[in-house]
């Protein structure tokens, strides 16, 4: 919820020479390692016309690419969703042995380099790994396939849901399911009617950026993909490869994909924002005494 | 529908918030539950409402018992303190929220749902606001909108979580005269949570004072008040001053008092004496004959339908008295006053 700036406040009565320094290093720095890039990116991707642009796109390898991108990213979503929801719904709903552990734990994949995440489940599954015979004598192959790439990926993006819907419905209480259940209510009936509606926004906003993630991981799938082309690349590697084949303008295009996804999910989170900000707009006293008086 | 509840016990972990309570609610009474925070009010109606299943005892509504962890079959209306309104729905879906979740089988057809629904917005005064949203509301249009919520389900019992706590003194007051108004025209059982003597005073049919997981006393509100079991009921239901008077021979001395003692008091020690503030008169001279504690004034605030008094004696550092500012301006009264004490009325406790 915003505030109504104070003009008379003390911090807003700085000298303007100070007040216009501030703006200037928060927007030149914002220019500098933001808007440059992305311009630069969009610039190179463009630099030979628009077809060599969609023919970068468009070629097998590069389509291969993109699949993969979004098979890992929609099955990471799906299944951190699933997670994230259980996780904040038992932390928040229950008061358990274990909670402040589990709090912990969610951010483990925040703490711990993504590397070492992929190296992990190479250690786990890969041919030398721990359950690497049993594995190959069940020809079951995850290291250096697409299961491997998905495991990393969700790996690298669970935190994202459970992290924000872990302090939105702690802040919540379970007040208003207790509620629907003493009016008759069942377990599912409350979730879909009162847990999920008064989450939506914030389970949104979680989803797009822990698909954002997903689809611009590099170093934990990096590690377990093998870099096999049009099997195991997925968009951020295949740009990888193709600028050490000094073929920057494809990378480039590629990359510009990337770079638009991100950019679209901005977009909906300002949507998103605009959006709940709408929702918590409380009516001024006066008009609630007019209705009181009525 | 009566309530009875036989010997609840309800522990968390090693604290004990309810400990063997049993009581009755006869059908059709209001009952409420007093006590300071901490005595198990709450937990006591969050296990009638089966939110809590107790570790001992057993909870019946209508003489059938409920087996714990059946919240959803008791049909309990349940007014939560802070409300707990859909935030997300109108004050139209709150309402017919209950209706909606019955079964496809039960449920009464679209029709008689919004029948139903304007029917108890009317009920609780608040049909203009069906289109809103909690958050475009009042806490006191909030609570009506939260009564009528459980009204929808035609409850068997009306379970009340300290349901004015959160609301300024005025509509408070004001609130609290409506529900009575509206127990006296649906006479369905209800059971009130409040920690507010004043309120239990004024809404109860019948008191319960509750401390520390225990029933202190169960009775009619005006017996409870004019009869109090023990100190702490006394001293919850009011303001109160206490005198300690040594006991000789069946007799209490208190000033230049002599209280006879009902037959087969304790013949020796000191008892408690407590007197209301506004039950001891204050006069600046005495006939003869006539028993008194002397004090001298304190802090006199005059504002108020009554004028409050503190003094100070020999034997209490803060006395309190109640005056009508009539009785106040006859015995101009100011700071430093000597002035006598006479308790017309005052209640006798040994010393534990």
């Amino acid at each position: 919820m915003s505030h109504p700036k104070n003009p008379g406040s003390l911090v807003r009565q700085e000298p303007p020479v100070i007040r216009f320094a501030l703006i200037a290093v928060a927007l030149g720095y914002l220019a500098v390692f933001l808007v440059f890039p992305l311009v630069v990116i969009f610039a190179s991707a463009l630099e030979k016309g628009w077809a060599t642009y969609l023919r970068a796109l468009c070629e097998e390898e590069a389509m291969a690419a993109i699949r993969l991108t979004l098979l890992a990213a929609g099955i990471s979503v799906a299944l951190n969703t699933a997670f994230g929801l259980a996780a904040a719904w038992a932390i928040s709903k229950f008061d358990f042995k274990g909670r402040s552990v589990l709090i912990t734990l969610i951010d483990l994949p925040f703490t711990v380099s993504p590397v070492i995440a992929g190296l992990v489940f190479v250690l786990l599954f890969g041919a030398q790994g721990w359950l690497g015979p049993w594995l190959s004598e069940h020809n079951i192959k995850i290291i250096f396939a697409v299961p491997g790439i998905v495991l990393a990926t969700v790996f690298v993006t669970f935190p994202f849901v459970a992290r924000e819907l872990i302090p939105l419905m702690d802040s919540q209480g379970c007040e208003e399911e207790e509620a629907a259940t003493v009016l008759g209510a069942g377990g599912w009936q409350t979730f879909r009617r009162v847990t999920l509606p008064s989450i939506k926004w914030g389970l949104l906003y979680s989803v797009i950026f822990c698909a954002a993630r997903a689809m611009g991981e590099f170093g934990a799938v990096s590690v377990v993909s093998g870099h096999i082309r049009g099997q195991t690349n997925t968009m951020s590697l295949h740009v990888e490869i193709l600028y050490n084949e000094y073929n920057s303008t494809a990378a480039f295009a590629v990359a510009s994909l990337l770079a638009l996804l991100g950019v679209a999910t901005l977009v909906v989170k300002l949507i998103v924002e605009w959006r709940t900000g709408q929702r918590r707009e409380v009516l001024p006293t006066e008009t609630l005494k007019d209705v009181e008086e009525a | 529908m009566n309530i009875e509840l036989c010997n609840i016990t309800k522990r968390f972990g090693r604290f004990t918030a309810l400990d063997n309570v049993s009581l009755a609610v006869p059908s059709g009474d209001l009952m409420v539950i007093l006590g300071p925070s901490g005595s198990g009010k709450t937990s006591l109606l969050r296990v009638i409402a089966g939110l809590e299943a107790p570790d001992e005892g057993v909870v019946k509504i209508g003489g059938e018992i409920l087996p714990p962890w059946s919240v959803r079959a008791r049909k309990v209306g349940f007014v939560f303190q802070h409300y707990a309104l859909f935030r997300h729905m109108t004050v139209f879906e709150n309402v017919a929220f209950g209706l909606r979740v019955i079964p496809r089988r039960a449920r009464p057809p679209r029709r008689e749902i919004r029948e139903r629904v304007l029917n108890l917005l009317s009920l609780v005064q608040i049909e203009k606001l069906a289109d809103r949203y909690p958050s475009q509301l009042s806490g006191g249009q909030r609570q009506r909108v939260a009564l009528a919520r459980a009204m929808a389900i035609e409850p068997k019992v009306l379970l009340l979580d300290e349901p004015f706590g959160a609301l300024d003194a005025k509509v408070r007051r004001e609130l609290r005269r409506w529900l009575r108004q509206l127990h006296d025209r649906l006479h369905i059982t209800s059971v009130f949570v409040t920690h507010d003597q004043e309120e239990a005073l004024e809404v109860a049919d019948r008191l319960v004072i509750m401390r520390e997981g225990r029933v202190e006393q169960i009775g009619a509100t005006e017996a409870v008040y004019n009869h109090p079991a023990n100190p702490f009921v006394y001293d919850f239901l009011g303001n109160v001053n206490v005198f300690r008077a040594r006991v000789d021979n069946g007799r209490a001395y208190l000033g230049n008092m002599a209280i006879q003692l009902p037959e087969g008091s304790q013949k020796a020690g000191t008892v408690k004496v407590y007197v209301r503030p506004h039950l001891l008169d204050v006069d600046k001279t005495v006939a003869g004959g006539e028993g008194y504690v002397k004090a001298r004034v304190t802090y006199i605030c005059p504002a108020g339908p009554r004028v409050k008094i503190e003094l100070r004696s020999d034997e209490v550092p803060l006395l309190q008295v109640e005056l009508s500012p009539e009785r106040f301006h006859e015995l101009r009264l100011e700071k430093g006053s000597e002035v006598y004490l006479i308790p017309r009325e005052m209640k006798i406790f040994p010393e534990k």
